[in-house]
Parts: C-alpha cells; sequence; structure tokens
C-alpha cells in the first residue's frame, strides 16, 4: 500500500481502505487525468501477481463517457475488471486525455484512455465491479481527490 | 411518475445513531419512519442485543434507513440478523416495492445476481464415508473448477446461452446434467420467468460463456457435511436427513455474468435517474420505475441471470453426484432436498397485493400455506440454509406462515462477515486457521493461505446466534444442525 500526503498532491499516490465486504481506492494526484491514470494502477494492485506475466508494447484505447467524472472513474474500473477477467489483462503504464470538446457539446464527461499492461496467466481477479457507493471526484488546492468503492 | 431534471449528486444525510431505534422486544429493533430523514416507511432489524451491537457499529442502520425513503416502498424494510453494511442496500436487507409507484434497483439485488445455496442429501453415513473423507473432498476441487476467472467445463454459444437464460434448469435437464425432481426441489423450479435474452449484454455474455459450472471465488463454497442433530423430526423427515447422514452444500451465483448484468444497469440507471422526480441519499441505489424501459430491461435481464445462477449450481451437482459415485460406489448418490437464492428480486403477493421484493443477502422462508411451497415440503414448510463460517456448520430451517407478516416471508442467508478481509488476515495466519482446522478433522481445500484468513471462522458472525434470532423472530423455524467434513472453497 503506498502511504498518501494530502499536501502533496502534485504526486499522484492511492490507498486501499477495507470495509467488511469491500475495498475503497482513494487517490491523489495533480489532475483528473492523473487521478484516472493512478486509479487504473491501483486496480492492476488489486490482481495478485499483477507484476508477472508477459508485457506487451500493444497499447489499448479506451473510450469513455458519462454524465459526470466520478461516472467516468467508475465506468474505467468496471473496463478494467471487464479487461481483466476475458483477456486477463491488467494496466502497467496509463495515459488519459480528457476531451474538452466532445464533452462541451454533449454535456459529458468524455476521456480517452491509452494504456499499455501484461497478460497474466489464469489472474485471481476478486474485484466484481467498482461501486457508485460513495464515489468522489473532487478539486483541492493542490490538485484532485478521488474516491470510488469496489465489490470483493 | 413526472420526468423532470434533479441532481445526480446524492442528498445528505447525517448518520443515523443507533439510539434512533427503539427496542420492540427480544428480537426486533425498529427505526420509525421519520419524514424527516425522508423515510416513507419504518425501518425493523431483527437481532438480539449482540447482534444488534454488531449491526449498528457499521454503515447497516443508515442504509436501511435510505432503503426506506426510495419510491413505492411498501410496508416496512427490513434487516436480518446477519445485516452488514453493503453499498446502496445493507447485505441482509428485504424491502418490497408496489408495482404502481415503486422502483426496482439492481443494488437491491446484488452484484452477484441469484447467489444461493442448495443441499444436496446422500445415502451415505459418516462412517461409511470414514477414511474417503480426504479423496472426496479432493475429488471435488479437481472437478469443480474455482477461482475468478474462466475454466468451466461448459463453454456455451449465444445460442445455448440463450437457452440458458430462458428455460433455466429444464435446459439442463435436456443436457441430461438435471432431472425433473431436481427443477421441483429448486425455488423458482430453477427458471424464474420473463427472462430477456436480449437484455444480457454481450460483455455479460462474454464474462459468462466459459464459468458455468465454476464455483466462483470470495466466500463460495462446496462443504461436505454430517447431520449433527435433528431438533425438528417431521421436517427433517420430509427432507430425508437422518442423524450421521453426509450432505453437500454448494454455495455459489451467476459468477461474471450477473456482476456485469448489475454493472451494466447500474450505470443505465444512474444515467436515467436524472429524468425521474426523486433524488437519492447514495448513488449506488440507482433505481427506475418497475414500468419504464429500464426497470423492464433489467428485470428481465435480472432473471436471465438468475436462471444462470441456477443452471450454475445445478452443473455444479451434476459434477459432484459423478464424483460422489466415483468415490464412494456407483449407488453412491445426491439428491437435492432444495435450492434457495438469496440475491433476486421477485414479484410475489403479500397480504393481497402484488410487491417487487428486493432480497440482497436474504432468502426467501415461505411457510407451509404459501402456495409456492413445494408440494414435498406442503406440511413443514420451505427448507432454508444459512451456512455458517468454514469450520463451523451450517443450519437448515424451514419458513413459517408468519414470516409473511415479519419480513415478507424472508430469513437471513448466513453469518454475515463481521470483519473486513484485511482485518481477518491481520488478526491470524492461514496457516493457523488450516491447522486448527485439521486438528478438527475437516479437510480444507482452498487457493491460497491468504484466503483461508479471510474466511476464517472469526470473520463471520455466530451462525447459531443467528439463527436463533431467526427462529424466535418466527422467520423460520429449526430443523437440523449441520457440522463440516470437509470444505472446498473458491
Amino acid at each position: 500500500m503506498t502511504s498518501a500526503d494530502p499536501k502533496a498532491a502534485t504526486r499522484a499516490s492511492h490507498d486501499y481502505i477495507d470495509h467488511t465486504s469491500e475495498v475503497t481506492i482513494r487517490m491523489w494526484a495533480a489532475t483528473y487525468e492523473d487521478l484516472l491514470a493512478e486509479t487504473a494502477l491501483a486496480f492492476a494492485g488489486l490482481v495478485p501477481g499483477h507484476l508477472h506475466g508477459e508485457s506487451s508494447d500493444e497499447w489499448k484505447t479506451i473510450l469513455l463517457r458519462a454524465p459526470d467524472r466520478a461516472g467516468v472513474l467508475v465506468d474505467l474500473v468496471n473496463e478494467l475488471v471487464y479487461l481483466a477477467e476475458v483477456e486477463s489483462w491488467v494496466p502497467e503504464e496509463v495515459q488519459v486525455r480528457r476531451d474538452d470538446e466532445a464533452s462541451k457539446e454533449s454535456d459529458v464527461v468524455t476521456v480517452s484512455v491509452r494504456a499499455r499492461g501484461r497478460t497474466l496467466s489464469a489472474p485471481f481477479v476478486l474485484v466484481k465491479a467498482a461501486t457508485l457507493h460513495a464515489v468522489a471526484v473532487q478539486d483541492e488546492p493542490h490538485g484532485c481527490r478521488g474516491e470510488v468503492t469496489l465489490d470483493i | 411518475m413526472s420526468r423532470k431534471q434533479a441532481s445526480r449528486a446524492p442528498r445528505p444525510r447525517p448518520a443515523v445513531s443507533p439510539h434512533a431505534a427503539r427496542r420492540v422486544d427480544q428480537t426486533l429493533y425498529e427505526i420509525r419512519r421519520d419524514p424527516d430523514r425522508g423515510m416513507r416507511v419504518p425501518a425493523r432489524i431483527y437481532a438480539d442485543d449482540g447482534l444488534w451491537e454488531q449491526i449498528s457499529s457499521d454503515r447497516s442502520l443508515e442504509q436501511l434507513v435510505n432503503v426506506a425513503t426510495l419510491p413505492g416502498v411498501a410496508r416496512a424494510v427490513y434487516a436480518m440478523p446477519d445485516a452488514h453494511e453493503g453499498y446502496g442496500f445493507p447485505v441482509g436487507g428485504v424491502a418490497a416495492f408496489r408495482l404502481s409507484d415503486g422502483i426496482v434497483s439492481p443494488g437491491g439485488v446484488g452484484y452477484d445476481i441469484n447467489c444461493g445455496v442448495r443441499l444436496l442429501v446422500s445415502n451415505r453415513s459418516v462412517d461409511d464415508v470414514g477414511a474417503r473423507l480426504e479423496s472426496l473432498v479432493h475429488e471435488l476441487s479437481r472437478s469443480i473448477p474455482s477461482g475468478t476467472g474462466r475454466g468451466g467445463k461448459l463453454v456455451l454459444d449465444d445460442g445455448e446461452l440463450d437457452r440458458v437464460f430462458s428455460d433455466g434448469c429444464g435446459y439442463l435437464v435436456e443436457r441430461g446434467m438435471a432431472s425433473r425432481e431436481d427443477l421441483l426441489h429448486t425455488e423458482s423450479g430453477g427458471c424464474l420467468s420473463g427472462a430477456e435474452p436480449h437484455a444480457v449484454s454481450e460483455r455479460a455474455r462474454n464474462r459468462g460463456r466459459g464459468q458455468l459450472g465454476t464455483m466462483g471465488a470470495g466466500n463460495h463454497f462446496v462443504e461436505v457435511e454430517y447431520v449433527e442433530r435433528i431438533v425438528d423430526v417431521a421436517a427433517a423427515n420430509a427432507m430425508g436427513l437422518e442423524v450421521g447422514q453426509v450432505a453437500i452444500l454448494v454455495h455459489t451465483g451467476s459468477r461474471g455474468l450477473g456482476h456485469q448484468i448489475c454493472t451494466d444497469y447500474v450505470a443505465r440507471m444512474d444515467r436515467s435517474m436524472v429524468e425521474y422526480d426523486f433524488s437519492l441519499p447514495d448513488r449506488q441505489l440507482a433505481c427506475a420505475p418497475l414500468a419504464s424501459d429500464e426497470g423492464r430491461a433489467y428485470l428481465g435481464a435480472m432473471a436471465a441471470a438468475a436462471n444462470y445462477a441456477w443452471c450454475n449450481r445445478q452443473a455444479i451437482t451434476h459434477l459432484a453426484r459423478r464424483v460422489f459415485r466415483s468415490v464412494l460406489g456407483d449407488d453412491a448418490d445426491l439428491h437435492l432436498a432444495y435450492d434457495v437464492a438469496h440475491n433476486v428480486a421477485k414479484m410475489e403477493e403479500h397480504t393481497g397485493e402484488m410487491l417487487c421484493v428486493h432480497r440482497k443477502g436474504a432468502t426467501r422462508a415461505f411457510g407451509p400455506s404459501h402456495p409456492e411451497t413445494p408440494a414435498a415440503y406442503r406440511d413443514v414448510g420451505q427448507p432454508v440454509f444459512i451456512p455458517g463460517s468454514m469450520g463451523t456448520g451450517s443450519w437448515v430451517l424451514v419458513g413459517t406462515d408468519e414470516s409473511s407478516d415479519r419480513s415478507f416471508g424472508s430469513a437471513c442467508h448466513g453469518a454475515g462477515r463481521r470483519m473486513s478481509r484485511g482485518e481477518a488476515r491481520r488478526t491470524s495466519h492461514g496457516a493457523a486457521v488450516k491447522k486448527e482446522l485439521d486438528a478438527r478433522g475437516i479437510v480444507v481445500r482452498c487457493p491460497s493461505m491468504k484466503e483461508l484468513a479471510e474466511e476464517a471462522p472469526y470473520a463471520y458472525k455466530d451462525v447459531d446466534s443467528v439463527v436463533d434470532v431467526v427462529d424466535r423472530a418466527g422467520l423460520a423455524r429449526r430443523v437440523a444442525r449441520m457440522a463440516p467434513m470437509g470444505v472446498v472453497k473458491g
């Protein structure tokens, strides 16, 4: 686990908080885009053996559209759950770009995520889904803070 | 319901203090309907002093009160004695909604749609199994895929998936993996009507097509147990239970298919909810009017997932029967006593009104008089199974006619977690848990020591206390206590 110092929120970091039947990931980063990237890596950290497996130079592109930033956050994790379970793939390097033009036109938040990762053999993906429970994305003086709760 | 713009941000609510509840009797607490909190009905919690202390120490009460604010909620919302905080609805929560103005909420069913339990009763005794227990558990663990990925022996194409969705266990009768008697002893005959295969996304299909006949992970299990003692002889006879008789308890659900369906529809309803004239205290309560396009689509997909889960447990039964014969002889038999769902929404009639009853971590417990109680149990009531944690045994009960008024005919689904996985791992090492189980002669197969610690008995409420409250509250009646012999963990 990584211990986060909210005062130095320009450095992307995350924490895992245990609950009775789920795990909450709490993230900090300089920007919303970095926050999403950090979330992706935090999810990978929950997959045992995520540092093993065959690393690939191939980049995946994930397009996300949701009514708000928190919705995009949840959708991103759910996309990663799907990829881990069906393609045995977890992200290793993540780049996120927010499409402000598309967002302005349609009143939704539009984000493009590019990720390179590893293919694992028989990964043990305990995460069933990301939930909307207490999901939050908040701007802070030094960056951005987020929280998402995962059903385990 | 009018369609108006509404804020997506949850309306803030103060946390619910345990002092907000009054004790009604030895097994029931109530938080009265409080319009200041937006509650439309009271919240009732079945618990004794000890369980109340546990339930009121997390966010279960707050979540139950939130459910009581939902549109069209009827009579009261209930928490079972094994309740603990979830997201949106508490786990162990029961709520029913009027068809005219009520909602359906995927979070009120849960991600693992139709997670449930079935009891298979054998024609072998503990003495018959004897020294072959290790072999029996080993072969069960080899034959029934576990873990979180695919690996099922049945990989279904779209046409076959559609048959599973539409016909449930009836499809497995065609494939020689189920008998007509199995269907008679499965809730809803192993097939919930109204399934809509086209409402199931491609993603859900991709997650589910290779997982039929697999256990999954977490708290899912296949447990070999025996009848330790009988409390109700007549009900035990109806189920074919005798002291010393070996049985198998199977706990699993709809796997990734169900998880994806819940994910899909929570997202869909979260987006469509702003068009309806209500706001929610928790976004995970995302819901839609029962009569809406979203509501009907979800119910169709949920029924498809429920049917998939029944097929999953039936496929595992088929594998278990094969293992039983190979280890214990060609005449070794496992007959299905009953199969109950504990994460599902069903249309049921209660006091003359059709309601959509959401049970999240709660089972039906219909009494002898209920028309949906199977013919074999019309004299005693519908079987109810309450598993404890690994190594602590489980209980067999039967539903009561009184439960209809007390809990929409519901009882709890298990012992309920009382600590997080992380805390469980910090409490003891998996090796120590295994050593203790070994010392008691319980054979365990578990993917990892880490998971063994997470599923240790101390991580769960005491099943005997939970069942005691269920019995004294009149929700279900004790029949037999089962003791563990071996367990295969997912």
